[in-house]
């Protein structure tokens, strides 16, 4: 099984008389990859996110999470298993009084033995770097940590592929850049599947693969250079390119020799290197 | 006139083992006219101290004067500073509940017992400010709208108000970058063209930075730092420290600066990035 998510000619719509909000979508995305959605409010981003694990499903066109079909009810328990998912708000996902005890709520409704959902949720705890915190109270915890917590407990369902949907959306910048950095080991480390939805673009910078939607359709894809080098583009479908590409382009025009950058560190390396040759 | 903060303590649960000082020895003063941003880290204090404003939390020790008045003395009418002081609240869009924008921006002007034409005038005013079409939009309902006109149908209800101060809770949380810009244009508008002083909490630093006159750091309870974006955002190390981030472009400087370069570190936009680049640059060229 070569694709874990395989979108076929996907559309999608909230109710009959309603306008399809997701359009005539393929998208194939292997095991491993760290996969981007940018788009303006409104695009079908979450609605997308909604048909990988079988929140929603199509109402033409087909998807299939690691070969099951989501249209067919018996596959529902297994593709939930795989695939988790983190929404924007951390105050809305998180059911226990204790963290550990949120972390294990998977595990337990899934009927694994206690000594497995023990060590399921101490592993977990320490992939995002909260196994100090096991016995707190997840109120007392910043935006970034319940975050974390709930990733946390999307781990101990032992997934292949996690969406988030934009999780980054309401944290402070350390708390996203935490957040971001349990990602990316996630992928890097771990070998998970990842589905990044944000508005930030210079997060999408990070993936491998950066898909835009507008209007219920993807409209761009490619590698996060390609993408962002199509500054036009992406400014009338109401996005933007991270501020180190910005600066790269002009100081290409005023003829500094800079390759193709996206993120600061690379444009700090980029220009000491220059700088050393002069 | 201003909002005057003198000496504020506030705490969390007092008298209880969960007790937590989320104010002290709080000083600062709001100008009219002014654009003053707050930053900090979750949990810093930035919302506990911006609901005293318009008093809708008491201060336990300290004094919020609001155009003169002490908005905690004996004898005053504290829905006068509620309406003087408008409070935008995180999300609140979330807080829509009527039937048509026109019913839900004029909810306030109307508790307010203004007139009908008065309601008209004010709700057409506010929507304008916040770059709403009010002939197109009066009747639709607000919970067909996309997230970012929503979020403006909100703000408007506020507007209505008529506030001189309008305090805003990161008003661009969870919006896609064309609706970030257009709710700042239109803040910025509601400042230099209606003279409305706004007090802007952000955890966005480019935000800030393009916009406000005055930054106000806020740490663990107590106000850090009160200077101009040039002052504050020239200390990347220490707002980084704070477990802050720093405008995209000051971020870059300062990285160049740590490797040896003669950079500014207050440098906001990506044309003052590029001049202080290729400043260096050249300079290396010629030496």
């Amino acid at each position: 099984m070569e694709y874990q998510i395989l979108m076929e000619n996907l559309s999608f719509r909230y109710g009959e008389q309603e306008e399809m909000v997701l359009k005539d979508i393929n998208l194939r995305v292997k095991q491993g990859e760290f996969v981007a959605v940018i788009g303006h409010n409104g695009s079908g981003k979450s609605t997308l996110a909604k048909q990988i694990n079988a929140l929603l499903v199509p109402v033409s066109g087909k998807v299939q999470v690691m070969g099951m079909d989501t249209r067919d009810p018996e596959n529902l328990w297994q593709i939930r298993q795989k695939v988790g998912m983190v929404f924007q708000n951390p105050d809305n996902q998180l059911v226990a009084t204790i963290v550990e005890e949120d972390v294990a709520f998977g595990p337990e409704n899934q009927g694994v033995p206690s000594g497995e959902i023990r060590k399921r949720v101490d592993d977990a705890l320490r992939e995002v770097g909260l196994y100090d915190y096991r016995t707190h109270g997840p109120h007392l915890l910043s935006g970034g940590q319940k975050q974390r917590v709930a990733i946390a407990g999307v781990l101990a369902m032992q997934p292949d592929c996690i969406v988030l949907d934009e999780a980054t959306a309401m944290l402070d910048p350390r708390g996203r850049q935490e957040l971001m950095e349990v990602i990316g080991r996630l992928n890097k480390k771990e070998g998970k599947t990842i589905l990044h939805i944000t508005h930030y673009m210079e997060e999408a910078t990070a993936a491998d693969r950066v898909l835009v939607m507008d209007r219920g359709r993807i409209v761009m894809e490619g590698t996060p250079s390609e993408v962002f080098s199509k500054a036009a583009r992406l400014k009338e479908l109401g996005l933007d390119v991270p501020g180190p590409a910005q600066l790269a382009r002009r100081l290409r025009k005023s003829g500094v020799p800079l390759p193709d950058i996206l993120n600061e560190d690379e444009m700090v390396v980029e220009l000491c290197r220059l700088k050393s040759l002069t | 006139m201003s909002i005057e903060v003198t000496n504020l303590r506030y705490t969390y649960m007092p008298g209880t083992p969960y007790e937590k000082v989320a104010l002290e020895g709080i000083d600062l003063k709001v100008d009219e006219g002014s654009f003053i941003g707050i930053i900090g880290h979750t949990g810093s204090g930035k919302s506990t101290l911006i609901q005293h404003f318009n008093g809708l939390l008491k201060p336990q020790r300290g004094t919020i004067v609001v155009d003169g008045r002490d908005i905690w003395e004996k004898g005053y009418k504290r829905s006068i500073v509620r309406q003087k002081v408008g409070l935008v609240f995180q999300y609140p869009e979330h807080q829509i509940f009527e039937e048509t924008v026109f019913k839900d921006v004029a909810f306030g002007p109307r508790n307010m017992g203004l007139s009908e034409n008065q309601v008209l005038k004010r709700s057409r005013l506010a929507m304008k400010m916040v770059g709403l079409d009010f002939d197109t939009l009066k009747d639709t309902s607000p919970f067909g709208l996309s997230g970012g006109q929503r979020r403006r149908i909100a703000i408007a209800g506020v507007l209505a108000m008529g506030p001189k101060y309008l305090i805003l809770d990161e008003p661009t949380a969870g919006l896609d970058p064309r609706g970030r810009r257009d709710i700042l244009n239109s803040i910025r508008d509601m400042n230099k063209k209606q003279g409305i002083t706004i007090v802007l909490v952000s955890h966005n630093m480019d935000e800030v930075a393009w916009l406000a006159d005055r930054i106000v750091v806020m740490d663990r309870g107590r106000i850090s730092r009160n200077g101009t974006p040039q002052q504050v955002f020239d200390d990347g190390r220490y707002l980084m420290d704070l477990g802050l981030a720093l405008p995209a472009m000051s971020s870059l400087m300062f990285k160049l600066r740590e490797r040896g370069w003669d950079v500014k570190g207050n440098v906001f936009t990506v044309e003052d990035a590029e001049k202080e680049i290729l400043k260096n640059l050249r300079c290396g060229n010629n030496a």
